[in-house]
């Protein structure tokens, strides 16, 4: 009864400004400072779903990718994996989408197929942190993308959403041309935990980057024997 | 019923019986066994060759990617890979030095005792610390006299491990050293120690003399639990020695203060 009450009073004291809030903040996103559009969608994202009627604006957002300090959102910043201490319009756009939950799903996996790479990196992202396991095959298309920020991402979705179904194609792309990418690819073999990916994770362990065998031995440890 | 149902019946199910039987036997689908040895055995190459491979790593150039592999083979399990994890504890960085010494640890295995005593005299606090710790985990005999002297360490806090240990490895041998940490200035070691003694004194060994029985002790002896910290341990005491039994006393007292 309490815990009614204390809900309904919640509701009713927030309610309007949650409106308010949303109007302003979808407004925001059209600005010419940066700073500004990414704390429109730092404010969306707080709103969660209450943020649907922005669902259009966020994903035209995606593409976004100017710098910005992480700070401008407060202490709401999401923080990215790699990118501490800066984020852009398109990043914090993502994170929006993703506290929007599954109407945000379908948008999503269009910009994965989209021209611009800055929106398929943060939309390989937001699927990644959606928890819907459906976008595990569109993903690991990814993983051949031709710009390896998306790659990256992709992987860390994959690993993300536990896509053991994905294993051979991230098994694939621990011969990717870019470092980055395939220390992320050994993360979410680890992350995956699959016993298929032991031999491509053992061959990994001689890679000519530091971090790519540092990753490839923590993966062979979570996999376990 | 009938007895021409009860037949018929009868005849149903032992018929089911003999099919059932007969296709575990003929359908090639249910050859479990020889499937299930084939996945098993590529497993088990892909494993050790894995474990080959985090055995090189030990030695990569970089500092990071050997301390994950120490780290992935104590992960592993793999007591194949104790001889160069405990060859690896003179590594030149100290992180990777108490991976090594905590991966000892957790492999249990009493082939890393001599390189885990070493380690008791390494210039790192943290790793003579997990040295400790990880031979009192191990529990061999042969690390008593090592951890005697480490009695002595200069750091609290390696004190502390040295002397949970000696009361884990619970040899009788240890006591004077423990005796003389109930007069640490630090408290929690005198409580460590106090704990020490009357673990020993508990009937895990309760041999006087200096070498222990190669045999565990022909007599069942009281388990600690069942004497809590020696009090009201009719049964131990009678099987202590004098000096053991005052000892015990004390480290009760002392126990009973600090606490």
């Amino acid at each position: 009864m309490g815990a009614w009450v204390m809900a309904t009073t919640a509701v009713l004291l927030f309610a309007p400004m949650t409106q308010k809030d949303a109007a302003a903040a979808t407004a925001a996103l059209a600005s010419a400072d940066p700073a500004v559009r990414t704390r429109g969608a730092c404010d969306l994202r707080a709103l969660g779903s209450g943020a649907l009627t922005a669902l259009p604006k966020l994903t035209a957002l995606l593409d976004d990718g100017s710098p910005v300090d992480a700070a401008v959102c407060g202490d709401r910043t999401w923080r990215f994996h790699g990118s501490q201490d800066s984020t852009s319009p398109g990043e914090q756009a993502a994170s929006a989408l993703v506290a929007i939950g599954s109407p945000a799903y379908d948008p999503l996996t269009k910009v994965l197929k989209g021209p611009a790479w800055i929106g398929r990196a943060n939309a390989a992202w937001a699927l990644g942190a959606m928890r819907n396991k459906n976008a595990v095959p569109l993903l690991s298309q990814s993983l051949r993308d031709g710009e390896a920020p998306v790659r990256s991402k992709s992987a860390w979705a994959i690993g993300a959403l536990s896509g053991s179904e994905a294993v051979p194609a991230l098994v694939e792309a621990l011969k990717d041309s870019d470092a980055g990418v395939r220390e992320q690819v050994a993360w979410a073999l680890g992350a995956i935990g699959d016993r298929r990916a032991v031999n491509a994770l053992t061959k990994s362990l001689k890679d000519t980057d530091a971090g790519v065998r540092k990753q490839a031995a923590w993966a062979l440890g979570a996999i376990g024997g | 019923m009938s007895p021409l149902a009860v037949f018929v019946r009868t005849l149903l199910k032992s018929s089911a019986i003999f099919i059932g039987t007969a296709t575990i036997f003929l359908h090639p689908g249910l050859e479990w066994r020889s499937t299930t040895q084939g996945v098993v055995g590529a497993r088990q190459g892909a494993s050790e060759a894995a474990v080959d491979g985090l055995i090189a790593a030990l030695k990569d150039t970089d500092a990071g990617v050997r301390r994950q592999a120490a780290h992935a083979l104590a992960q592993l399990n793999s007591r194949r890979a104790v001889p160069a994890l405990a060859a690896a504890v003179k590594d030149a960085d100290p992180e990777m030095r108490v991976v090594i010494v905590s991966a000892l640890g957790e492999l249990g295995d009493s082939r890393a005792v001599p390189a885990l005593r070493d380690a008791l005299k390494d210039e790192s606090v943290d790793v003579r610390m997990r040295a400790a710790s990880s031979l009192g985990e191990i529990g061999d005999r042969d690390a008593v006299d090592a951890l005697i002297t480490a009695a002595k360490d200069k750091s609290p806090e390696v004190r502390k491990h040295v002397v949970r240990a000696l009361g884990e490895i619970g040899d009788s041998r240890a006591l004077d050293a423990l005796t003389q940490a109930l007069k640490d200035e630090d408290a929690s070691i005198r409580r460590s120690a106090a704990m020490a003694i009357a673990e020993i004194g508990g009937g895990n060994s309760p041999h006087p003399h200096p070498h222990p029985h190669p045999n565990p002790h022909p007599h069942p002896m009281p388990s600690p639990r069942a004497i809590g910290l020696g009090i009201g341990g009719v049964h131990s005491v009678v099987n202590l020695d004098n000096r053991l039994r005052i000892r015990t006393h004390q480290a009760i007292r002392i126990h009973t203060v600090v606490r």
